[in-house]
């Protein structure tokens, strides 16, 4: 009749204050300390997006450390 | 002419007979074969066959009358006949006329037939009856002539019209119309489609060529004769000299009856859509078609698997399956295809085109399509109709010019989508349009909607085709109101005007259809049917069995609630091939036989129940002889064979505990006792066992077996109850404890317990074969009214017992002939065959034979809690036992991760209403297999558990142990049959009548058995509670285990009850004080504070120790100083390169001094490390380089073809790093940055590189530098690959300790790896593999051993408790430990300390380190209880960075912590895991390492561990070998000795400790097992042998033990082929054991064929009898009996 609405759950791309990124599902409350990050789909949908925005795995308080590191030497 | 014919010889007179015959008309063809064959039978009917002369004379008679009225070439005659001799001659007379005919079937309604005639406007109307009023109306208004065929003229033989005989057929154009048949319209008139002569030849001609049909051809002739595939049904044949048999009037519809006329005229052809075909196979019969030669399908898309079945049903290896297709536009069909039996699943292909048809595959606009694409089928050729009859446009539209054809040629456009395979036959791909197929006829949805709205209050219509889940399809109807109700009658009032198979199963009515954004009818929107229905009458719920019975079936039928019994059969969704089912049902619920006609014409509940009631009730059960041996019912046949494995033992004692009146006395109670057993012959017969098999006898009856005991005075004190309880416990256990002697007797006994001041207590235990629960009930009623009657002194009234159970026995014995067994295996077959056996974890090792002992813990369903459950399943047709399962079965689905859940659950059986009074084993037992899954809400899975529940409960006619001979023959004894998890809710009529809950209890503290692994039985009590008894095997759960299971059952059902939408794998399930000892206790491991970096701490310790040694190489010794300083020269040196803060920089060196020293530099240069191990090859690394996009690397000249970067080499760079500083560079080592990049395997075949930051690094090393290396002064040793995390404490913790760092040469040859290590000795601690560990194990003696180290950490993988329990022998406790830790979390996670011995095969990995968490998750992240296996997370200091470069696998695997502190991650293990009831985790498997063997989830560890423990064996690893399709099992041995023991052996070995399915198929030596460069043992290099053939069977023994197995299985075994595996099932192993037994004079035990099951080891087993029975004998007797001696020497 009409095509079935695909069984496979949404997820969300969601980040920590570290801007390290994981995957949660849409129904399910996030755990403390993560946002969504915006992106909601399947859980392919949401690694490719990981795999575009999260380019530097480090954890940002590091990266900030190392800039200003930079900045003084 | 004849002159001619003869000079050009028989062959060209045949070729211008066919030339000539191909361009005759089919009349014309049958008019010749009655000239050719005047008394061949034409036509078959069940009363008579018709000859073709008879068929020929009063066609030609019909004829001349429709010719004498006016009827001439292209004049439409409608022919209104029921399927008969007279509908056959009527269509042939209407042709001879040269006239065509419009079939018009009675069974269509009166007013589309009227409307027929008037739009045709027919000329002539050929019936036998009076026509019907509406009928009527349409001839006068037509002016139709009316030729009534006079039913007494004709039987009597007299004329219907001027006898012609053979007369000529006037001249027809091939142009002519044949026929005219309606097909169903778009725009909601159904269109009459004008076939001409030539199409319907071309069309017959091709059948009688392609399946070469003759006069040895019968035709049935069944589709009802207003469709176009009727037309060749009966053509066929006739011009072939064949008969066409007529199906009787209905038969279409009743697959029964079909298959039966079928049967009857031994039909060599049967046409059927694949509708009927799949209600066809589910029917008995098929064997009664050997004939049978053409199956042709059509109408509708045809299942590969269908046809598989029904060519299995069939057994007929002659029979062919066709596959036609084709519109009614194009003379039937355009393309068919033989069935290929080699495809199994899919659809069948509608195939190559028919002679003279053309079929072309075009895009939209007309331009060919190639192949493989997807386009409109249009079709040219010789089939193609005139076109619509009066439909001009329509005609012009669908019929168009042919630009690839003859000029003048059309197409027509069918409107189905298709395209051309590969191998050149077409696929049906669908519709292009709304048009759809239900049961094989084509309708257009709006032509019933346009039905439907003409009806005065609809407003509007939507009718849609609805798939089933059982792959059928219905329709469904809405339709709009003003009122929203639907119209009273509507759907009488579309029965008048559609044909049956038009009206919408459900019609729903709305006052408003959900609208799409752009304003269309938005049908996905639209509610399915199932909700309830306006005009459905008040609800009346069943008020008799037979109701309830009928209910019952339709609620499995629709899949729907509760049904009231004035409901309409057709309204909820039923269809007219759905009745077939529900008369199947009916039969097997009721035993009784109900007519399908009958059932169509009835429709409600009431009614069906009427015609149930009164239905035939064929066999009944009848007294049988008496006085010899009796056959068994199925049920004592199990039980019996049952108690032979285990004879007199415990397990199948019942008990029956009664409170007799005060008073009553010995002497009372042994009447009592003689009286029943004198009335219940089950009490008194004795079994034996025959070559047949085993029986019954009934004895004479005897004084029961009565002891009596004195409970002691008991006061009414606690205490004193307790002693009371205590003393009967005490009693009831030594009696529960006593077995019988199924063929001596007694079967039953006796104990009077008399008690001071209280009523007495009567005991009996009865043998289960003997009696079930309902028996319990009825002997506790019937006692109480003998001890009334005795105390009043009057006589018992006690109701007659027409038949014994031995008469139930032979009736039971000659069920599987039945009809109906058969249905109900199919059901089972169906429901069962691919069943997957339920892994619920248990707490100990399952033993390879049932340990049958058992225990039970009680528990309470609190009122409020279960009166919420009652009604939430009310409230969806589910009865409290459907609800009660769905929360058990959620329970079980939860600990076990598997979703499909069977339990078991028993019936009583009592299917005779003779047999209800009777005393004796009745009980069968259902498997009801609920398919559940994660994300279904409770409510669904109500639905589910209730759907799969009434499905079981309609088949539970057949007796479970014909089940398991069918199913599961292969036998298991570690477990019991098809379920091993069982649940019952007691009916509470069926309660024991009032012994007090105290007695209960002693009861329950008594029980000593568990019937099958856990069972749950429910009780509801008085005050809306339930009563749960969770009874478990004590040989596999503890009891605080079953415990827990209650509490999480409740919390589980507390949570469903609360919010019965809930996704069933986010239920509550832990209560919350095992959810926090778990997830929190367990967790709070003591952390000290963060540290400094590893290289901070290092530097710190070379400022206090700058002498002290830190590297011993080869004996020589660099200072903590020295290593210092070279560390910080090769920091100068990488700075130079332009190496700083987070720079990866790789290290390629062989083990030595500057292997160190370039780690510790890389750190002062800011950097990160990744260690690469020399003996990797190039490649490898240099994609490992390339991967973390390494700054520089640190090397040698050597080693330089990886890298084009900068490089530190060594040897060519000595000089410059000898410039260098020995001072340390400026540097602030940030925790959170990269300290190292080790590569792992990854899952894709590529390594992965895992960051791990220098907080994790220090978390890790300074617990190991205090708790191992802090252990003693002596450093650690270095011998295994730093490209590996497992080394990281070897090379760090010493250091931070000031301890030294052994090396061992980087050449390292494993076989010195002992005396290389003892050179050191002692180590303050040595961490290694298993695998290393096992080398050792062979290397070094027990003092070298234990003095070691201070301590041996086992890391790497699971560490076989053997090995481990050795080494605890030579260290003793506190000394050797079992580390876990995948390297993504920094090295540790978790430790055990091995004190002692470990019971499990494997160690568990023990509790987290300081500061890690574990947390054992199932898929939905919730943790799981106590002994489930789920999947390790872990959380804490240790969780590293992620996977260099790949952000997504990263993201994948790390993920938000919800148990953690904010924004923590997570890291998941992939490793499956149980946590044991302290907390411990234990290493189950790798989440991939799971195999699948028949159904059977396997562990191949458990098998490896099994096989390590044979002496025999030193180490073994075991693989899954597929190749040969099925999965079996091969192991690979290193001998402990020189030699490994013969596969018999190691199989035997195997057999006594693991299922049958677990013993690997082959056994392989091996010198060594292949070990990966990280020392793991390396699965892909070990490669399964090829099966060798099997070794036949040698020498008198083995060969007679051959034969009788031969005479019993049907085919030679191999000598060492497993009877259970090669057809045996336990009957025929019975049988075996008894024909073995006849066959050489020995006691060979049962169980002798469960011990060894291939025909060697019974020949061993009867050649040691035989040898003891020699030895027993005397000389003499030896020499006096010549045949022994004889057998015995050969």
């Amino acid at each position: 009749m009409t095509e079935n609405p695909s069984d496979e759950p949404t997820y969300l791309v969601v980040l920590n204050d570290e801007e390290q990124y994981s995957i949660w599902w849409a129904d399910r409350r996030l755990p403390d300390g993560w946002r969504p990050e915006g992106t909601e789909g399947t859980k392919a949908e949401c690694l490719a997006r990981i795999d575009e925005v999260w380019t530097d795995l480090r954890p940002l308080s590091l990266r900030r450390r190392m800039a200003e590191a930079e900045q003084v030497g | 002419m004849t002159m001619h014919a003869r000079r050009g010889g028989p062959a060209a007179e045949q070729d211008r007979t066919e030339q000539h015959l191909r361009s005759a008309h089919l009349a014309e063809l049958v008019a010749r074969q009655a000239r050719l064959t005047p008394h061949a039978p034409a036509v078959l009917t069940a009363e008579r066959a018709w000859s073709y002369q008879e068929i020929d004379d009063r066609a030609d008679r019909l004829a001349a009358r429709l010719r004498g009225q006016g009827a001439g070439p292209d004049t439409l005659v409608a022919v209104q006949l029921p399927r008969s001799v007279d509908l056959v001659v009527a269509l042939l007379a209407v042709w001879r006329a040269g006239s065509a005919y419009l079939p018009m079937d009675p069974a269509h309604p009166e007013e589309r037939r009227a409307w027929m005639l008037a739009d045709t406007r027919a000329r002539f109307l050929v019936t036998r009856s009076e026509p019907e009023p509406a009928v009527a109306e349409a001839v006068a208004r037509t002016g139709a002539t009316v030729i009534a065929l006079d039913r007494t003229a004709e039987e009597a033989g007299g004329p219907v019209g001027d006898r012609q005989p053979n007369g000529p057929v006037p001249p027809v154009e091939d142009d002519h119309t044949a026929y005219a048949i309606y097909t169903s319209g778009s725009t909601g008139t159904p269109k009459a489609v004008l076939v001409t002569h030539a199409g319907i030849r071309n069309r017959v001609l091709w059948a009688v060529a392609t399946h070469r049909l003759t006069a040895d051809d019968r035709v049935l002739h069944k589709t009802p004769i207003g469709f176009d595939a009727a037309g060749w049904e009966i053509f066929a044949p006739l011009v072939s000299g064949g008969a066409v048999a007529l199906a009787p009037v209905g038969a279409e519809r009743d697959p029964a009856a079909l298959l039966a006329a079928a049967a009857a005229h031994r039909a060599t052809v049967l046409q059927v859509v694949p509708s009927v075909l799949r209600e066809l196979v589910r029917e008995p019969g098929w064997a009664r078609l050997p004939d049978l030669r053409l199956l042709y399908c059509g109408g509708e898309p045809l299942d590969a698997g269908l046809c598989r079945r029904a060519l299995e049903r069939s057994g007929n290896p002659g029979l062919r399956i066709w596959n036609g297709y084709g519109p009614t536009e194009c003379s039937v069909d355009v393309a068919a295809h033989p069935y290929d039996p080699a495809q199994t699943a899919g659809p069948v292909p509608i195939g190559r085109p028919v002679d003279g048809a053309r079929l072309l595959v075009l895009d939209a606009e007309g331009a060919l399509l190639p192949q493989g694409a997807t386009g409109e089928l249009w079709v040219g050729g010789t089939g193609v109709a005139r076109g619509y009859l009066n439909r001009p446009g329509l005609t012009a539209e669908r019929f168009v010019p042919d630009p690839y054809g003859p000029p003048g040629a059309r197409l027509y456009r069918t409107g189905d989508l298709v395209r051309w395979r590969a191998d050149g036959t077409l696929e049906y791909r669908g519709r292009t349009d709304h048009q759809v197929k239900v049961n094989g006829i084509r309708i257009e949805p709006g032509e019933i909607e346009a039905a439907l709205v003409v009806h005065p209050l609809v407003r509007g219509a939507v009718v849609q085709a609805l798939d089933l889940a059982d792959g059928g399809r219905r329709l469904i109807g809405h339709v709009l109101t003003d009122d929203g109700r639907l119209p009273a009658g509507l759907r009488e009032f579309l029965a008048r005007r559609l044909p049956e198979g038009m009206v919408p199963g459900s019609l729903t009515a709305l006052a408003s259809f959900p609208l799409t954004p752009n304003g269309k009818v938005d049908r996905a929107a639209l509610p399915l049917p199932g909700a309830d229905q306006d005009d459905r009458p008040a609800f009346v719920a069943p008020r008799t069995p037979a109701e309830a019975a009928v209910a019952a079936a339709w609620q499995e039928l629709l899949g729907r609630g509760p049904v009231s019994v004035h409901d309409d059969f057709f309204r909820l969704g039923g269809s007219s091939l759905l009745l077939t089912r529900l008369a199947g049902l009916l039969l097997s619920s009721s035993g009784r036989q109900v007519g399908l006609r009958e059932l169509y014409l009835a429709t409600t509940v009431e009614e069906q129940a009427r015609l149930l009631a009164g239905a035939r009730d064929d066999r009944p059960v009848r007294p049988v002889e008496r006085g010899g041996p009796l056959p068994l019912s199925y049920g004592q046949r199990r039980l019996y064979f049952l108690d032979q494995l285990n004879p007199g033992g415990p397990e199948w004692v019942s008990p029956l505990l009664v409170e007799l009146p005060h008073g009553i006395g010995p002497g009372t109670v042994q009447h009592v006792l003689d009286t029943l057993e004198a009335r219940h012959e089950s009490l008194r017969t004795r079994y034996g066992q025959s070559p047949d098999g085993p029986w019954q006898q009934v004895a004479e009856p005897g004084p029961v077996e009565l002891a009596v005991v004195q409970v002691v005075q008991a006061n009414a004190t606690d205490a004193a109850d307790a002693t009371d309880r205590g003393e009967l416990t005490r009693a009831l256990g030594d009696r529960l404890a006593q077995g019988f002697d199924l063929a001596r007797g007694p079967i039953w006994r006796a104990l009077l317990i008399e008690r001071p001041d209280e009523a007495p207590l009567l005991l009996l235990t009865i043998h289960h074969i003997a009696g079930d629960g309902w028996s319990a009930a009825l002997l506790e009623q019937e006692i109480a009214e003998l001890c009334a009657a005795a105390v009043t002194n009057r006589a018992a009234r006690l109701p007659e017992l027409g038949v014994g159970y031995a008469d139930f026995a032979s009736w039971q014995t000659e069920l599987p002939a039945d009809r109906e067994l058969a249905g109900e295996l199919d059901f089972w077959r169906r429901e069962l065959g691919d069943q997957v056996e339920l892994p619920m974890p248990t707490d100990r090792p399952r033993p390879a034979e049932r340990d049958h002992r058992g225990a039970m813990v009680p528990f309470t369903i609190p009122a409020e809690l279960a009166g919420r459950l009652v009604d939430l399943g009310r409230g969806r047709g589910a009865t409290p036992f459907m609800t009660l399962l769905t929360g058990f079965a959620v329970l079980l689905a939860r600990y076990s991760g598997e979703w499909d859940v069977s339990v078991g659950t028993p019936v009583a059986g009592r299917v005779r209403p003779e047999v209800e009074g009777v005393v004796g084993f009745f009980l069968n037992s259902l498997v009801v297999r609920s398919r559940l899954a994660a994300e279904l809400s409770f409510e669904q899975a109500v639905d589910e558990v209730r759907r799969r529940s009434l499905a079981a409960l309609a088949h539970q006619h057949l007796p479970f142990e014909l089940l398991v001979e069918e199913l599961q023959p292969e036998r298991d004894l570690s477990r019991t049959p098809l379920y091993q998890v069982a649940f019952d809710l007691h009916d509470e009529t069926l309660t024991s009548l009032g012994v007090r809950p105290e007695v209960a209890e002693a009861v329950q503290d008594a029980w000593q058995i568990a019937k099958t692994d856990l069972s749950l039985f429910m009780r509801r009590q008085p005050d809306g509670s339930f009563h749960g008894l969770l009874e478990y095997a004590t040989g596999l759960y503890r009891r605080d285990t079953v415990e827990r299971m209650a509490g999480q059952l409740l919390r589980l059902l507390e949570s469903a009850a609360a919010r019965p939408d809930t996704p069933l794998a986010q239920l509550e399930l832990l209560p919350a004080d095992e959810h926090e000892r778990q997830l929190v206790t367990w967790n709070a491991t003591r952390s000290e504070a963060a540290p400094d970096t590893v290289v901070d701490l290092f530097e710190a310790r070379a400022a206090d120790l700058p002498d002290a040694p830190a590297v011993l190489a080869g004996g020589a010794a660099t200072s903590f100083a020295d290593l210092d300083a070279r560390a910080n020269r090769i920091a100068h040196a990488l700075r130079r390169r332009g190496v700083g803060a987070d720079s990866v920089v790789g290290v390629l060196l062989d083990r030595g001094p500057d292997l160190i020293a370039a780690f510790l530099g890389v750190w002062k240069a800011g950097g990160a490390y990744v260690p690469l191990d020399p003996s990797h090859p190039d490649e490898r690394l240099a994609g490992v380089l390339r991967d973390v996009r390494a700054a520089a690397l640190i090397g040698t000249t050597a080693g330089t073809a990886v890298f084009d970067g900068p490089t530190v080499l060594l040897d060519r760079d000595a000089r410059e790093l000898a410039q260098q500083p020995g001072s340390r560079p400026e540097r602030r080592t940030d925790p959170r940055g990269t300290a190292y990049v080790i590569f792992t395997s990854g899952s894709t075949g590529r390594p992965k590189g895992v960051e791990i930051e220098h907080r994790n690094l220090a978390h890790h090393v300074t617990w190991a530098a205090r708790e191992l290396a802090g252990r003693g002064t002596t450093g650690a040793p270095l011998f295994s690959s730093c490209a590996f995390d497992l080394v990281v404490p070897n090379l760090y913790a010493p250091l931070l300790a000031g301890q030294p760092v052994h090396l061992l040469p980087a050449d390292l040859d494993l076989t010195r790896l002992g005396a290389e290590l003892v050179a050191g000795a002692p180590y303050s601690f040595v961490k290694l593999t298993p695998s290393h560990l096992e080398i050792l194990d062979r290397q070094l003696d027990d003092e070298q051993a234990a003095s070691l180290a201070q301590v041996v950490v086992v890391a790497g993988e699971a560490f076989p408790a053997d090995a481990a329990n050795r080494w605890l022998a030579r260290l003793g406790p506190g000394r050797l430990f079992n580390e876990y830790g995948p390297t993504e979390c920094s090295v540790g996670t978790s430790l055990h300390p091995v004190d002692t011995g470990v019971q499990a095969s494997v160690v568990p990995i023990g509790r987290p380190l300081p500061g890690l968490a574990m947390y054992v998750l199932d898929e939905a992240l919730r943790p799981l209880p106590l002994g489930a296996i789920g999947e390790l997370y872990v959380g804490g200091a240790g969780v590293g960075r992620g996977y260099t470069g790949q952000p997504a696998q990263t993201a994948q695997r790390f993920l938000p912590d919800p148990y953690g502190p904010p924004g923590a991650r997570l890291y998941r293990t992939g490793d499956l895991v149980r946590q044991l009831p302290d907390g411990t985790v234990a290493f189950v498997g790798r989440r991939d390492g799971q195999i699948k063997i028949r159904g059977h989830r396997v562990e191949i560890g458990e098998i490896e561990s099994v096989l390590g423990d044979h002496p025999a064996v030193h180490e073994a690893a075991v693989v899954a070998d597929d190749s040969t399709g099925h999965t079996r099992l091969a192991a690979y041995l290193v001998p402990a000795a020189e030699q490994l023991p013969g596969d018999t052996e190691l199989a035997a070995h195997c057999s006594r400790l693991l299922p049958a399915h677990m013993v690997p198929a082959t056994f392989t030596a091996l010198a060594a097992l292949p070990l990966n460069a990280n020392g793991k043992l390396d699965r892909a290099a070990l490669r399964a042998p090829d099966a060798e053939p099997a070794e036949r069977p040698s020498g008198v023994l083995e060969e007679g033990v051959a034969e009788v197995w031969a005479a019993l299985v049907g085919a030679e075994p191999g000598r060492d082929e497993d009877f259970f595996r090669s057809g045996g099932n336990s009957l025929l192993a019975l049988r075996l054991i008894a024909d073995l037994q006849t066959e050489f004079e020995v006691d060979l035990p049962l169980r002798a064929i469960f011990d060894g099951p291939t025909v060697r080891q019974l020949a061993e087993a009867i050649e040691l009898l035989i040898k003891a029975q020699i030895d027993a004998l005397s000389d003499e007797e030896l020499l006096a009996d010549p045949t022994l001696s004889k057998e015995y020497d050969a």
